[in-house]
């Protein structure tokens, strides 16, 4: 067990996972990582209430954005063939403040070990997961933008 | 017992690979779920459990692996019975770099839409179908264009089924177009002999061919993608309580179009769906007892519900063949206008129709409806505090899946609500009502949430038949989450019933009583 704790537990980076943008083009989630600024990636499906819940409220507090760094949102969608139209139908009709990315077999979903959504993450600059966080109450998301404040 | 002596190598292969790796990380979950049922006369009484630990190391260069450990002391009811026990269903290690990946031992894989082939885990259908084998990536020409192959024994149970599944699939992106294609084979080294017996004497296949090719275009907002996929001859057993059952050796094929439009606050998307004896268990004499005993998605076409009283007759798709459309419309009216009001509001539309093929039948030709439904919601917020959503969604179903004409019909009426006392306290209802002349008639239910973010929540509901059987289905919930640790704890009634997730259902009994589910990610 001593070889667990030699290695970084909790400290988890980005994965190199392969997603899609909405065109259905091929996308490395390590892109994400600017190596200036923090972001949010949080996960969603059109099936899934609580994290449109979230993603509208975190539209409704955007334009109050107070930090010195532009807010970046990745919107990773694991909708699977069955919905995976109606979920880009969704987000191109909405007015989320997010980069929305699609994860169709769920597998960067699988190497965070993501159990379920809706669940976000912060990352630093340099793609170091600061924040972890499963389920939404409404209010979860100004948690969100403290912490994002706090990567910087 | 091999088995458990693989999983032991692989296990202290990932321990062991912590020190030789200079950096790396090591993540994982952890994921409890149980019930206490006392409900009398219930055949589910007692403790029930089902338990995964979950390891992943990925060292700062090219290398990874994990395990993924799972004990069901006795599995929640609905399960598979067949887990019962303690395994390592998933060990494996990969070598991923420009490009070039590589896996060894289990893993999980998608080809296309699925139709051919998708392996996956849902936790809350207890359908995990990972294949044990090799499997092997690569892209060219700036990830234009990207290869797999795989070849593996599908997970069954604890344990591996008998049969091996091969396979190549690719992905070509040419700008607007995208191309692609799979093949998948199945052998199954140890056919039943009774598949003979049920076919007349016909002896089935050992092997079977599905092979796909797709196409996509993509322009200013419009989207197309067609997929069709052919099946080669195999053993089906069409089992109908009200018909008897019926067994052949037949080919089969899918079609899917799917189309999609979005501009501004519109969008719009439109599936048909074709599906002809597409059933593809890895084992094909375990039939439907477990879930997991299949190899590609053919998920219900229809809307996947989530209010309590509209999700009580779900729709599960009939693999043997339907034909099925489903259509859909967005439209966020923009804030400050007549109808948007200062906040916005979002409008959605949808429906879908799907008849069983009536050649499917002994005896019949006509196609009969399976299932429809029309749903629209309208979600407003009226201040920043409050905010309100309408839902009707109405159904028409066939309780004999399209093997008789008649069917039931059912309208569903939701009222939801939230409002915000400060930006960490908020209150939440939903009023449902379920009108019906058929089954158990009329349903009411209500649900009340308190939510104080970022921790805890506190919620009641409760689903009642005034219609016909005066049943009560309550329950009291209370969850906390700290980061990523969840944990949710829950007293009542549950009623049997399809649980469905992403479109694929299973049966779960009633029971009643505690259930806690705990969940954290590391």
């Amino acid at each position: 067990m001593a070889a667990f704790f030699a290695l970084g537990l909790g400290a988890q980076n980005l994965p190199d996972a392969k997603l899609t943008d909405a065109a259905g083009k091929a996308v490395d989630a390590r892109t994400m990582v600017d190596g200036k600024t923090p972001f949010v990636v949080t996960f969603w499906a059109s099936w899934c209430k609580p994290c449109q819940k979230e993603l509208a409220a975190l539209a409704e507090i955007a334009p109050d954005w107070e930090g010195s760094f532009p807010l970046r949102i990745y919107a990773v969608g694991v909708d699977d063939s069955r919905s995976l139209s109606r979920a880009k139908a969704l987000a191109a009709s909405s007015d989320w403040p997010v980069t929305v990315l699609y994860d169709t077999n769920q597998d960067m979903m699988r190497t965070l070990n993501i159990s379920s959504i809706p669940h976000v993450f912060v990352y630093d600059k340099n793609g170091k997961q600061v924040y972890s966080h499963t389920g939404y109450i409404p209010g979860d998301e100004e948690a969100l933008l403290q912490k994002l404040l706090q990567a910087k | 017992m091999m088995g458990r002596r693989i999983a032991a190598l692989f296990a202290g292969a990932l321990l062991g690979a912590g020190p030789l790796c200079a950096q790396g990380v090591l993540s994982g979950s952890l994921e409890s779920s149980s019930i206490y049922d006392v409900l009398p006369g219930s055949a589910y009484n007692g403790f029930h459990a089902n338990n995964y630990l979950k390891l992943d190391y990925r060292s700062d260069g090219a290398f990874y692996a994990g395990v993924q450990a799972e004990w069901y002391p006795s599995p929640l009811p609905g399960f598979d019975p067949a887990l019962q026990g303690i395994g390592v269903p998933l060990k494996f290690v990969g070598w991923e770099k420009g490009g070039w990946s590589v896996t060894l031992g289990d893993y999980y894989q998608q080809f296309g839409s699925g139709l051919v082939l998708r392996s996956w885990e849902d936790r809350d259908l207890g359908l995990g179908n990972s294949l044990g084998g090799v499997r092997a990536g690569a892209d060219f020409f700036d990830k234009k264009l990207s290869v797999t192959v795989l070849s593996g024994v599908p997970r069954a149970g604890l344990g591996y089924a008998k049969s091996l599944v091969s396979g190549a699939d690719a992905n070509l992106a040419l700008g607007e177009f995208s191309l692609g294609g799979s093949v998948v084979d199945r052998w199954e080294w140890a056919p039943d002999g009774d598949m003979a017996l049920l076919l007349g004497g016909q002896d089935a296949p050992a092997n079977v061919l599905l092979f796909s090719g797709r196409a996509g275009w993509e322009h200013n907002g419009l989207q197309i993608n067609a997929e069709y996929v052919g099946k080669g001859r195999d053993f089906t057993a069409i089992r109908r309580a009200d018909a008897g059952d019926s067994y052949r050796l037949e080919a089969g094929r899918a079609v899917t179009v799917d189309l999609a439009y979005a501009r501004g606050g519109f969008s719009a998307t439109a599936t048909w769906r074709y599906l002809y004896n597409m059933g593809f268990a890895s084992q094909r004499t375990l039939g439907t007892r477990s879930i997991s005993n299949t190899l590609n998605y053919l998920p219900a076409l229809c809307q996947q519900q989530t209010y309590m009283l509209a999700c009580l007759n779900p729709y599960e798709t009939f693999t043997e063949g339907e034909n099925g459309f489903r259509g859909d419309v967005y439209y966020r009216f923009k804030r400050n206008t007549a109808l948007g009001g200062r906040y916005g509001m979002t409008l959605h539309v949808g429906g879908s129709w799907i008849n069983a093929l009536g050649k499917v039948l002994p005896l019949r030709d006509k196609d009969y409806l399976a299932y429809r439904d029309i749903n629209i919601d309208l979600e407003r917020r009226w201040t920043s505090k409050f905010k309100t959503t309408l839902f009707v969604s109405i159904q028409e179903n066939s309780p004999t899946h399209g093997n008789r004409k008649a069917t039931n019909a059912q309208n569903v009426f939701v009222f939801e609500g939230l409002y915000k006392f400060s930006s960490s306290c908020s209150l939440r209802w939903e009023l449902q009502y379920l009108y019906s002349q058929e089954l158990t008639k009329d349903w009411m239910a209500a649900l009340v949430e308190l939510g104080l973010a970022p921790h805890w929540s506190f919620s009641l509901s409760d689903m009642y038949n005034h219609g016909s059987t005066g049943d009560h289905y309550w329950s009291a919930n209370v969850s906390y989450s700290l980061e990523s640790f969840k944990v949710l704890l829950a007293y009542g009634r549950n009623r049997a019933g399809m649980v469905c997730s992403g479109g694929v259902c299973r049966y779960q009994p009633e029971y009643q009583g505690a259930s806690l589910r705990a969940q954290w990610s590391f």
